[in-house]
């Protein structure tokens, strides 16, 4: 069983949140997870902005190796997409 | 930040003081033991009738969810929620989601209060455990419930957590 934590550096931002000029801080939150080991999906997630900032996401499998790549890959609500790799330690 | 009010219900996250930049990624990974060797691959059931979190309606609450999904109450032992009893930051708060119910598929987060009930919906293949674990943001105290399909069924159980501020979504 491989225990994987997986944080992910992101303002997630709601689009309800105010400044104290009236103005609204635009939405911009990560809407969809994916994390592959040695190309298999292990884990895939929709967020919300009800995710607090910086989602940190705890999860467990089977089948993975020492030195088996993870992968993890999402899409922010601006479209912007990011993928980093780890290795099973 | 000065410029940054912080009403409960209205605003969903701390002040940010520092613009945070999705940059830089950090895994913690621990290598255990290995039973087995699961090779399924892919998700084993196709994700059909995905609904977005922006699809729900905004005020649809626990009612909407569970009636959209068709829950069934689960017992304590077949799906767990795990939060704590009262928070003081309802901009973060630890939830974790564990189910013993044979072929769990998904396990979504519903915060019964929050403008955007949906918090989110993860999808579990064959070879992952039926857990998740993370950290939501709660607008004010209530239920968090999850809602489990699991052998082509949908469940669910739920827990409450009391907020002093609120974190909305």
């Amino acid at each position: 069983m491989t225990e994987a934590l997986v944080l992910m550096p992101h303002p997630m931002e709601s689009g309800f949140r105010r400044t104290g000029q009236g103005g609204v801080v635009p939405a911009h939150y990560i809407t969809e997870v994916q994390i592959t080991v040695a190309g298999r999906t292990v884990l895939e997630a929709t967020l919300s902005p009800a995710v607090a900032r910086d989602p940190l996401l705890s999860f467990r499998f089977r089948g993975g190796r020492p030195g088996d790549p993870i992968r993890v890959s999402w899409v922010d609500s601006t479209g912007v997409r990011r993928a980093d790799e780890a290795v099973i330690a | 930040m000065a410029n940054q009010s912080r009403v409960p219900g209205q605003e969903c996250a701390p002040p940010i003081s520092t613009q945070p930049d999705p940059e830089r990624r950090t895994f913690l990974i621990q290598g255990g033991t290995l039973t087995g060797l699961v090779s399924f691959g892919l998700l084993g059931a196709p994700s059909a009738g995905v609904i977005s979190p922006e699809s729900l309606p905004a005020e649809s609450g626990r009612t909407g969810i569970v009636e959209a999904f068709g829950g069934i109450p689960a017992t304590g032992d077949q799906v767990h929620v795990t939060v704590p009893s009262t928070v003081d930051d309802g901009a973060v708060v630890p939830v974790s989601v564990e189910s013993s119910l044979p072929d769990t598929r998904e396990i979504l987060i519903v915060v019964e209060k929050n403008p955007i009930p949906l918090a989110a919906r993860v999808r579990i293949p064959e070879g992952t455990d039926a857990f998740v674990s993370m950290r939501i943001k709660v607008a004010e105290s209530g239920d968090i419930r999850a809602l489990v399909r699991a052998g082509g069924q949908m469940y669910t159980a739920s827990a409450q957590t009391k907020v002093t501020v609120g974190g909305c979504s």
